[in-house]
């Protein structure tokens, strides 16, 4: 990377970036929909609960991780979308790498999904009073996962060239993990069987990294899925590299 | 009709990656939906706090006896955040007074159960009202992927709207109604096929899975029709296949989840249940969760009408909306 081409990422980002704020959609998937998610659940099994530890306090961690293993859709969605093929296909033609057409996406989209969802945290976090301890930890979680989801979003396009199966490889893959992991209700006390399975998702080990670290200052968990996140994130990199060919933007 | 549906059969055809992708994923997500719910035990799970030397206390001894909780003897007071991750109900500790002592994040109203379970082991019966059947729970995991599916498998009607070919559907011969009805027959078999032989594949290696077949073949038929019809209705209102889809998964893991379909959430009879009952996803788990333990009545056969009628009046409300956008009125 040169810097011609740092200058050419920067200003493609900003364009990129600029036209998520454009689509009313995304702002509502990025923001109103975690919002809800969390308030509805929260509310619905508030009465489960006792007084020490709220409902939100699960539902507030645990659907965070689940909204930031979903920016995958809106990063494949916004590589991949109707308006945004032939400026694609301009920057082919442009003198320059054509590598900033995918790593645009993913910086834009991954600096788009993190600010709507560190918004809705604030927000909801506040409200709710929702328990948080070790927060450089947990953004460092955070802005880790959104970089791999946005990733891993990328990378599905690259690989299947269509924004369809991207989509839908994403939205149940996603949703696996995600009940597999406990984000939407828990898992663990459904019995030993269940409990193993539930590791088998990346989103039980954020999870549980999250809570130790939140309710028993326990950070032995955190290294190893930072570093896990880490090479998770060089291997779609490197998968997204070698797959995408320039000749697939041409519409 | 049979055109529109040929020709979503070839274009499905025409990418085999996608298609053998597709199929895969769905099989894995009805065979995730089986693995997982019929290794679910819904028991209460006690940690019991026993230092080293101290010996069990005969009500404790009794409560491992319980078949009702799954106690788990540690030494130390396990870390708050599996209680937070309700890896365990509740914590039982004897105090320096020989009394136990109670901890739990739950209600109150658990902690009372477990106080009575404690004082009189013999005659503890827990309330399993709310505890669903495998059959339910297998369709409630199932429910919210196959209506995912069918959003997601109305991409060629999307596709159609957003290269503009519909319009030449609409100065062609074949009226809207069965233009649509193709789409949907096509969504319908593409959902429903694949899902009833994951199913019937399970049944036939023995796994228990709730009701018998041909009851699954009916209520997987209804599900895939409530899904077509939800996604040809999204899909009328939008020209662009991003929004329907983002839109589309957004609503239906919201109304799932509310309507209960992994596990109850609201209480019977408040005003917020009743409110819910217009979610189909709510009415079809109500009913499938009936038929299941036997005590079906007019009124859960009614909230099935009622799911059926709803998919019908997505139909037609999908094929109004897009023969007003689409033909020319003076």
């Amino acid at each position: 990377m040169t810097a011609i081409n740092l200058r050419n990422l920067y200003l493609i980002s900003k364009e990129d970036f600029k036209n998520l704020f454009k689509n009313p959609m995304w702002l509502f998937y990025n923001i109103a929909f975690p919002f809800l998610l969390i308030v509805v659940l929260g509310l619905l099994s508030k009465d489960s609960y006792g007084g020490a530890i709220s409902a939100f306090d699960y539902y507030g961690i645990t659907l965070m991780i689940y909204t930031a293993i979903s920016s995958g859709m809106t990063s494949a969605n916004a590589f991949m979308e109707v308006t945004i093929r032939k400026p694609n296909m301009r920057i082919i033609y442009a003198p320059g790498n054509e590598r900033v057409i995918y790593l645009s996406k993913i910086l834009s989209s991954f600096l788009f999904c993190l600010l709507c969802h560190l918004g809705v945290a604030a927000l909801t976090f506040t409200i709710f009073h929702i328990r948080v301890d070790a927060i450089p930890q947990l953004l460092i979680l955070l802005s880790l996962t959104e970089l791999f989801s946005v990733g891993l979003g990328v990378m599905f396009c690259c690989i299947f060239k269509t924004e369809a199966m991207a989509n839908q490889i994403l939205s149940i893959v996603i949703n696996i993990f995600a009940i597999l992991g406990g984000l939407l209700f828990s898992m663990d006390g459904y019995g030993q069987v269940v409990r193993r399975l539930s590791y088998l998702s990346p989103a039980k080990w954020l999870a549980n990294t999250s809570f130790s670290m939140i309710y028993d200052h326990d950070f032995s968990w955190f290294y190893s899925t930072v570093m896990g996140l880490i090479l998770a994130i060089i291997v779609v990199f490197i998968i997204c590299a070698k797959t995408f060919r320039k000749e697939d933007c041409i519409c | 009709m049979l055109a529109v549906f040929k020709n979503d059969c070839k274009r499905l055809w025409e990418e085999k990656m996608y298609l053998v992708v597709s199929l895969i994923l769905m099989i894995a997500a009805v065979s995730a939906a089986i693995l997982l719910t019929t290794r679910i035990e819904t028991k209460g799970n006690i940690a019991l706090v026993v230092p080293e030397q101290q010996v069990l206390s005969e009500r404790d001894s009794a409560l491992m006896a319980n078949p009702y909780f799954n106690v788990t003897v540690l030494e130390k007071a396990p870390q708050t955040s599996a209680l937070v991750q309700s890896r365990y109900d509740a914590v039982i500790a004897t105090n320096s007074d020989g009394y136990d002592e109670i901890t739990t994040i739950k209600n109150t109203a658990f902690k009372t159960m477990l106080e009575s379970a404690l004082t009189n082991p013999a005659g503890f019966v827990p309330d399993d009202s709310q505890v669903r059947h495998t059959g339910t729970n297998i369709l409630g995991f199932m429910m919210m992927f196959l209506l995912m599916q069918g959003v997601l498998y109305a991409r060629f009607f999307a596709e159609d709207k957003e290269k503009h070919l519909i319009k030449r559907i609409a100065v062609s011969p074949i009226p809207f109604r069965q233009y649509i009805l193709g789409h949907g027959a096509f969504i319908f078999i593409i959902i429903a096929v694949p899902s009833f032989l994951v199913v019937g594949a399970a049944a036939l290696m023995g796994i228990d899975v709730g009701f018998s077949l041909p009851v699954y073949a009916g209520l997987i038929a209804i599900l895939a029709l409530l899904a077509t019809a939800f996604a040809l209705f999204l899909n009328s209102f939008f020209d662009v296949a991003d929004t329907a889809n983002m839109l589309g998964s957004s609503i239906i893991i919201l109304t799932s989840i509310l309507a209960g379909s992994f596990y109850s959430l609201s209480k019977e009879a408040t005003l917020f249940d009743k409110v819910l009952h217009l979610l189909p996803q709510k009415d079809f788990i109500n009913f499938i969760n009936a038929l299941e333990k036997g005590n079906l009545s007019q009124s859960t056969i009614d909230q099935l009408v009622y799911v059926v009628a709803l998919s019908v009046i997505f139909l037609a409300i999908a094929v109004a909306n897009t023969r007003k956008d689409y033909v020319y009125h003076r």
